[in-house]
């Protein structure tokens, strides 16, 4: 392959700006094509979003040379890869990765079952080179170039985090430290951490930072919404450019519409700010076990990182096992005494703590466009311990 | 063949991409940065950035047939353009004023998008050559199920 490693276009698979997927048929009749995602798989190959049969996928099944153009939100650089389709996953690691994302924003636009992954269509690319009227822009600094700096950055950043981890007392200091180290560290202002319950398959926010209201006590259920997703499939989910995917999402939907389709899965809000524009989803897991997901968000189109994302992973894998630990610590101060290795189920309930925010009205998930109110028991419970 | 609605729409300033193929049937995409409706609606008149025309000339010389994508970034309605290449020729200092004019539309909307015009800066739109082609269909391309469905 030609041009420079795939991997550094990280930040060209993250669809904030839209790929071009160009086709031709078997008689060279060329067909152009937006698509949904790109992904990255490894040095010499990627994966393409295939959502609905159409002209494209008819092309390749005559022809399979293809080419893709991807553009570097950071940079305005194009790239144009030319690719050769290998064969299509509806299993596995890269096509879990693709449907989570897709997943979530059909969740908020009520497309579950129509804005769908059909499979991931695995390319060899072929060539890598930059798209000639396409070009960077001059003022604008590839964040390759600054990569040593952040690595040294991030391993700070992680010690400052892993101190307040230590220094923390109580379930609530813990996480309101964490949350607040996220903002003075890495400057991510909107932060939510919510804990699994003793109801399964929900979820219910434990504190949160960056929104006029707490939110605590607020509930997610499993499979709606990133956080109600991460907590399913217990992997990340990381989405860039939110808005321009839901705009993509209704576009769908007003074509379902079209064609008949008139029953849509409930829309799920967003869970925090009104229009957030990247969303990072982490499970907090300890030995295989769910106990939380913490979600950051920003209502910058493309926040998070690679880098980002690699750091939040990491804090969560610490996070979880001190949120369990000062779980076990509060139950234990609270007379029950120290659960053993068989008592483990009660450690998904939720924390030993009332909400912290108790309003004389109900909580609120989100504000704005896309708030939804909860029911008062959302967060009226008291762990029993 | 292209409807005054369909037609309007194609000169509103949208993100336009067109597709050629090589003699080894291998599909290339460049950007186009404006487009001309004859009022007959049976020829478009395509403006690419003369860094990348000769490339794009060098595949119709060989193979005529023509892809062209017009897209509206905020709600996503699509519409592709196929047809024939008959002719190019360097586009004339009146026609920079169409192109800039219809790049300032296609910036409007990306800025409902929230995605900062400094992005693009680095994208060259003059020179640019035109080129004429005649167009055989017409398909909505918006993305769903039904995407594709030919326009008439």
């Amino acid at each position: 392959m030609s041009g420079p490693g795939l991997h550094t276009l990280s930040s060209c698979f993250q669809g904030v700006l839209p790929a071009t997927f160009y086709t031709a048929s078997a008689d060279g009749i060329p067909n152009v094509a937006y698509l949904s995602h790109v992904d990255y798989v490894d040095q010499g190959h990627v994966a393409l979003s295939f959502q609905f049969f159409n002209k494209s996928r008819r092309n390749i099944a005559e022809n399979p040379y293809a080419s893709v153009i991807v553009i570097d939100p950071d940079t305005g650089q194009a790239w144009s890869l030319r690719i050769r389709y290998l064969h299509s996953e509806t299993t596995g690691p890269v096509f879990e990765r693709m449907n989570l994302r897709i997943e979530a924003i059909a969740s908020y636009s009520g497309l579950k079952g129509i804005f769908k992954l059909l499979a991931a269509d695995i390319y060899e690319v072929l060539s890598l080179d930059p798209a000639p009227d396409m070009g960077a822009a001059p003022t604008l600094v590839p964040r390759v170039a600054t990569a040593p700096a952040d690595a040294l950055f991030t391993m700070h950043a992680l010690q400052d985090l892993a101190t307040r981890m230590h220094m923390a007392e109580s379930l609530d200091q813990l996480v309101d430290s964490i949350l607040a180290g996220l903002e003075e560290v890495f400057g991510f202002t909107h932060a939510i951490v919510a804990l699994t319950t003793d109801e399964p398959g929900v979820l219910a926010t434990v504190a949160s930072r960056g929104y006029p209201e707490t939110g605590a006590g607020a509930e997610a259920r499993f499979g709606e919404g990133i956080i109600g997703l991460v907590a399913e499939a217990q992997k990340p989910i990381r989405i860039s450019g939110l808005f321009r995917a839901t705009l993509y999402a209704h576009a769908v939907r007003r074509h379902a519409q079209q064609q008949g389709v008139h029953e849509f899965a409930r829309s799920i809000p967003l869970p925090g700010l009104a229009q957030p524009e990247s969303q990072l989803g982490i499970p907090l897991l300890v030995r295989g076990e769910l106990i939380g997901v913490l979600c950051i968000e920003s209502e910058t189109p493309y926040r998070f990182h690679e880098e980002d994302k690699t750091s939040i992973e990491v804090l969560g894998s610490y996070l979880a096992i001190a949120i369990q630990n000062m779980q076990l610590l509060e139950r234990s101060d609270s007379g029950v005494g120290r659960p053993t290795r068989r008592q483990d189920a009660p450690l998904r309930q939720p924390p030993t703590r009332r909400p912290r925010h108790r309003s004389s009205r109900p909580p609120r998930v989100g504000h704005g466009r896309s708030a939804i109110t909860l029911p008062t028991s959302a967060c009226s419970w008291t762990a029993s311990t | 063949m292209l409807n005054p609605e369909v037609a309007a729409f194609l000169q509103d300033g949208q993100d336009i991409r067109v597709a050629t193929c090589n003699t080894r049937l291998g599909p290339v995409g460049h950007r186009v940065v404006a487009a001309v409706v004859d009022p007959d609606g049976r020829h478009v008149t395509a403006f690419v950035p003369a860094g990348s025309a000769s490339a794009v000339l060098e595949n119709l010389q060989d193979n005529p047939n023509v892809a062209m994508s017009f897209g509206r970034p905020s709600d996503d309605r699509t519409c592709q353009v196929k047809g024939r290449f008959i002719a190019s020729r360097p586009a004339t200092e009146d026609e920079r004023g169409v192109i800039e004019g219809q790049l300032m539309g296609l910036g409007r909307q990306l800025g409902m998008l929230a995605i900062p015009m400094e992005v693009f800066s680095g994208w060259p739109h003059w020179p640019a050559v035109a080129f004429r082609v005649e167009v055989n269909a017409v398909f909505d391309q918006t993305p769903g199920p039904g995407a594709g469905a030919p326009l008439r």
